[in-house]
């Protein structure tokens, strides 16, 4: 079968890091957000990088079969630098680090230049054009048109980068159905057709993907929403049915974007319940299959009247509440990274999926188990 | 309590509500905390209840939400969350029942079965309550609960190795039927069947059955009905009358009323009217919906009402004015009333058959004709073990009878002491199942039989296989040479001391014969390590005969159980394959340890020479050849070891000695030494039990030098004839040229001269 995992990545800050791995032995990893602090006692966000390394160790990997960053934020990067083996950095080669495999990236990772990009997202960013510019393991999506200005100014041709380049509407050919059990749908980034002649790229956009899996000839698809706002996911739907491939808005998993942020849903809060807007609203409630699995990569939900609720970052009551009635209505679940099994000591989101579908398992870490999983607290004579 | 949580609603559950404070029995009270601490996820304590059972003692309740992981598309309708109510008992002397409340909870494997159908209670363990009570906690049981629904809720529960489930779970009540019930007695009319319990006194809740009228016990009537075949049970309810078992076969594709009205209307006399009925259901059962039947779980009803009582209840007769007789009922007036008819569930089980042994042993059924020469220790074991595995349709042969001391060591108990062991074995074996015909018995020797006794001359001719275990030389050699039979043969026996098993097969197509085995294993423990031993006697033990495979009279008894446990499993494995074979397994005692030894086997050239059959291996051909080239340009050569049948005029050449030191070997000359001749002649002697011995001489010729003995080879030849008749033995020369080697067999004639017979 095949494996989704959502990591609990930090009490206080939000963060995303989605592990695949396939049943032919496959591991892909969608983005790489090391943020919790391991030295402080309140933490209860895991060590990443730690966690990581012994995955693919215990599996006798050397690193991912394909890595996707969804956009270079802070909290989708960040320890990237120390972990990830880059081919264009000498002083980033060292025998410890492990390899991206193949690189995937939206094209404003190639295209934007922004200040405010922390030491991993640089790196990243540099590793995508090394290998773009170099014909390398990469794989951006983009318009292709979009990346012209870029590519000339390094003296390259689209023409000679096409079988890098996947727009928005294809699947990733890395991945097929019938080799690995899962393909790649791209919803994003888009260009946004104003008008008959006038094609315009939305600028930020984060990659949007939707995966169908396939166990057994039965299909489960799971959408990866990263960090995608109300605006752009109504756009996805409207392209979508506009092209008829609604099939290709369905979904058992629902990765949610933006760690379960209001403004995913529509542009009002409320007061304990965000009202998505129509498109969003059909994405969830009629794309949304029965028993299917909502998850939201983030702190803790919290409660009506803390200081928290009052906090303009997600992740947001009012959202929660309508992705629980969603999933309540579809005899699903709705699970929070840093809450699943329990918020004093969350573990990673294990979703299996087989020929019955996508399985939420719900291990109970008591006893030896919980003792053996972890580092025991410090023992010895020595007072203090 | 009666609860409804959107849409779902629970069943109540007895007793009190009680704080859960206030709880008394310590599992309940562990368990209650356990979920409070909320050290625990995915439970959520509901409520705790009180309350007495009949005999006045405390049952305490636990009732909570568990979170099921479960696939979005479940096998079984198991919910996200599901209410259970656990049913603790003051003597804490059985699992505590496990109930799922929700009204809906499906029919799925693996359920208790109660009077009631619901609430469903959960069969959570496969092992006793005494041993799950030593490492019972209440996260490992509330574990094992949500481990149950999740696999449940994906169907894998019942795991694709494990056995089929009952449909029914029985009340504790057996009844051991025929084993051919559903083959023979199907669909055809109601059979006489004797019943009565196994054993005389309380406490028996075992039927034995017997179809002999005369077998004593109660006279009853039995009905075989088949339903469809299905999947997994679908029954969780235990029928208490004819009413309830009628429209438990209904859902299973079976009308009750018709076929017992059927099967009914064949009994047409007043005996069996008054006999008390028992109905046989078989419910095939199948893993999923493409595959075939795997097997037919049954369930036998039996009734206290007479068999006219349940025809007028099932509304086929009518009672006829005055009391003594019945009508057939004419529609509208039967007095039909199935619920006066109450049932009592019994579990049946099957006699054994040649395939349920077979089965039990994880084997396949063999049913090969097969002949047991010797019933002793050793044979009667192995002949029983084989046969317990569904092996062999037997004929037993042997001329002894059972003495007190041989029980020791026998397969057949006390019982049948005085009696020909050839017999009481066949009694023996066709007690054990039914098999078509019964086994065979000849009280009386091997070799007379075989040779005098017509029938079981046809016996043996139409034998898949023989086996001899008589520990008997001439009976293997007769076996060997004298019968005429396609069956395949072969050779068990035990060493004196019983620590080495022998076992010697003749491939399929008899290239090498049961007796030119026997020389090779003689060959084999004479000049290979490790076997010095293996054929001497032990000392001070009692011996009845002279005959090296003679089983002396201390063997453990455990030796030979151990040895025919080995033979039993070895048979079957030595006629799967088509080679010959000689196998020696070696038990040392301390520790007790079994090492197996495969002896390799050359194949064999028999020669007629006059009056003589020499059998020679491959092995001592190129032996000669490789050490004529080893000496070249020296002539060389040694002595012949083997044996002589001289019933039967045969000469087994196994070995050489090689060419004693103090030889002359010459370009064209060979004069054979004698140093340490003596010695190794009698040691190979000794170590065979004088099976083998002396046969002759053989010398080289060189290269280009015919393989005709010359002036000096026939003075030898001369020599050697002279020496050889005085003890009533052939002479034996052997000539290794450089491209065959020469075979001379002579005998002196009363003439006083001499000739030679070679095989030209």
């Amino acid at each position: 079968m095949h494996k989704l995992t959502f990591y609990p990545l930090g009490s206080k800050k939000n963060a995303d890091t989605t592990q695949i791995d396939l049943n032919n032995g496959k591991k892909l990893l969608f983005d790489f957000a090391a943020v919790a602090n391991v030295r402080d006692a309140d933490e209860k966000g895991i060590d990443l990088p730690k966690t990581l390394s012994e995955d693919l160790d215990d599996n006798g990997k050397q690193g991912y079969d394909i890595t996707a960053f969804t956009h270079l934020d802070d909290d989708h990067t960040r320890g990237a630098d120390a972990f990830f083996y880059f081919e264009h950095s000498k002083s980033h080669q060292t025998k410890d680090r492990y390899h991206f495999g193949t690189l995937w990236v939206p094209a404003n990772v190639i295209t934007e230049s922004r200040n405010d990009l922390t030491p991993s997202s640089k790196l990243i960013q540099a590793e995508a054009r090394y290998r773009l510019e170099n014909d390398g393991d990469v794989r951006v999506f983009s318009r292709p048109k979009k990346l012209k200005d870029w590519l000339e100014s390094k003296g390259l041709t689209v023409e000679s980068r096409k079988h890098r380049i996947t727009d928005a509407g294809q699947l990733a050919p890395e991945l097929t159905l019938g080799q690995d059990g899962v393909e790649f749908f791209v919803h994003a980034p888009f260009a946004w057709r104003q008008d008959e002649n006038t094609l315009f790229d939305r600028n930020g956009d984060s990659l949007v993907l939707q995966a169908t899996f396939s166990f057994n000839s039965e299909l489960t698809r799971f959408f990866i929403g990263s960090d995608v706002a109300h605006g752009a996911l109504s756009e996805i739907v409207q392209i979508s049915k506009g092209r008829k491939n609604e099939v290709r808005l369905l979904w058992d998993v629902m990765g949610l974007p933006h760690h379960c942020s209001y403004l995913t849903l529509g542009p009002d809060r409320g007061i304990d319940k965000t009202e998505p807007v129509e498109d969003v609203k059909w994405l969830f409630e009629t794309q949304g299959q029965d028993g299917c699995i909502i998850v939201s990569s983030s702190k803790s939900i919290p409660a009506k009247g803390t200081n928290a609720d009052k906090e303009s970052q997600p992740p947001h009551r009012q959202a929660a509440n309508y992705y629980r009635e969603v999933a309540d209505d579809k005899d699903g679940e709705f699970v929070v990274t840093m809450e699943h099994p329990k918020p004093s000591s969350p573990k990673p989101i294990v979703i299996e999926i087989s020929g019955l579908g996508a399985k939420l398992k719900k291990t109970q870490v008591v006893g030896s188990a919980a003792v053996t999983a972890s580092a025991a607290p410090r023992a010895g004579s020595r007072a203090g | 309590m009666s609860e409804t949580t959107n849409d779902i609603s629970y069943c109540d559950v007895e007793g009190l509500i009680a704080p859960s404070t206030s709880l008394t029995l310590s599992r309940s009270r562990s368990l209650v905390e356990a979920i409070e601490s909320q050290r625990l996820s995915f439970v959520r304590l509901i409520e705790c209840r009180r309350r007495s059972d009949e005999d006045g003692k405390v049952e305490e309740v636990v009732v909570f939400d568990a979170e099921i992981e479960r696939p979005q598309r479940c096998v079984y309708a198991i919910r996200k969350v599901e209410r259970l109510a656990i049913v603790f008992a003051e003597d804490d002397g059985w699992y505590p029942e496990v109930l799922a409340l929700r009204k809906n909870f499906p029919e799925v494997p693996h359920l208790n079965l109660r009077a009631s159908e619901l609430p469903r209670s959960l069969c959570l363990y496969d092992v006793s309550w005494s041993e799950v009570a030593l490492r019972w906690t209440p996260a490992r049981f509330v574990e094992r609960i949500r481990h149950w629904l999740a696999e449940t809720a994906t169907g894998v529960l019942h795991q694709q190795d494990q056995p089929l489930e009952p449909v029914l779970l029985g009340n504790g009540l057996n009844i051991i039927l025929p084993p051919d019930l559903f083959r023979d007695w199907m669909d055809s009319e109601p059979k006489s069947l004797q019943i009565g319990p196994a054993f005389p006194g309380k406490g028996c809740r075992t039927f034995a059955t017997n179809t002999d009228r005369d077998a004593g016990g109660t006279s009853m009537l039995a009905v075989c009905i088949k339903t469809d075949p299905r999947q997994r049970t679908a029954i969780n309810r235990q029928p208490r009358n004819l009413f309830e078992l009628d429209e438990l076969l209904a859902s299973a594709g079976c009308n009750l009323r018709e076929k017992l009205s059927k099967a009914l209307d064949t009994v047409a006399d007043k005996d069996r009217w008054n006999r008390r009925l028992l109905i046989v259901v078989g419910f095939p059962l199948i893993r999923n919906a493409k595959e075939t039947v795997e097997i037919t779980d049954a369930w036998a009803f039996l009734t206290p009402k007479s068999v006219a009582e349940v025809g007028i209840a099932i509304g086929l007769w009518i009672k006829m004015p005055g009391g003594n007789s019945l009508g057939l009922a004419i529609s509208g007036l039967s007095e039909a009333d199935e619920v006066a008819v109450p049932i009592e569930v019994i579990s049946p089980q099957f006699g054994l058959s040649r395939e349920s042994s077979a089965v039990a042993s994880g084997v396949e059924p063999d049913p090969r004709k097969t002949i047991a020469i010797g019933a002793g220790a050793l044979g009667s074991q192995v002949t029983q073990l084989l046969a317990k595995s569904g092996f062999g349709d037997w004929t037993i042969i042997d001329s002894d009878y059972l003495a007190p001391h041989n029980v020791a060591r026998h397969g057949l108990s006390p019982t049948w002491i005085g009696w020909p062991k050839a017999r009481a074995m066949a009694i023996e074996l066709s007690s054990l199942y039914d098999t078509d015909p019964n086994p065979q018995f000849y009280e009386g020797e091997f070799v007379q039989e075989s040779t005098h006794n017509a029938d079981f001359q046809g016996c043996v001719d139409s034998a898949d296989l023989i086996l001899d275990m008589s520990a008997s030389v001439p009976v293997a050699r007769h076996l060997a040479n004298d019968v005429q039979t396609s069956a395949r043969r072969g050779s068990i026996f035990l060493n004196p001391s019983g620590n080495d098993l022998v076992m010697l097969f003749e491939d399929d197509d008899r290239q090498i014969t049961l007796d030119c085995i026997e020389m090779q294993y003689y060959r084999a423990i004479a000049f290979e390590e490790g076997y010095e031993d293996h054929l001497k006697r032990p000392v001070g033990r009692v011996r009845y005969a002279r005959s090296c495979r003679d089983v002396s009279s201390s063997i453990p008894t455990n030796l030979v159980a151990l040895h025919a446990a080995i033979a039993a499993s070895e048979v079957r494995s030595r006629i799967e394959s088509p080679s010959a074979s000689a196998c020696l397994w070696r038990t040392a005692l301390s520790p007790m340890n079994v090492t197996a030894f495969s002896m390799e086997l050359s194949p064999v050239e028999c020669q007629r020479i006059g009056d003589w059959t020499l059998i020679v291996s491959h092995h001592i051909v190129e032996r000669l050849q490789r050490q004529r080239s080893c000496k070249l340009s020296n002539e060389t050569g040694g002595v012949l070891v083997g044996s002589y049948d001289l019933h039967r005029k045969i000469l087994y050449v196994v070995e050489t000695i090689p060419s004693p030191p103090d030889s002359s070997e010459w370009p064209t000359l060979y004069i054979r030494g004698s140093k340490g001749l003596a010695t190794e002649v009698e040691r190979v002697g000794r170590v065979t039990d004088g099976q083998l011995e002396y046969v002759g001489e053989w010398h080289s010729h060189p290269d280009g030098c015919p393989c005709r003995p010359s002036q000096n080879d026939l003075k030898v030849f001369a020599w050697l004839t002279e020496n050889m008749s005085d003890v009533g033995l052939p002479s034996l020369m052997a000539i290794a040229g450089q491209r065959h080697t020469e075979w001379y067999v002579g005998e002196m004639l009363k003439s006083g001269g001499w000739e030679t017979a070679n095989r030209e």
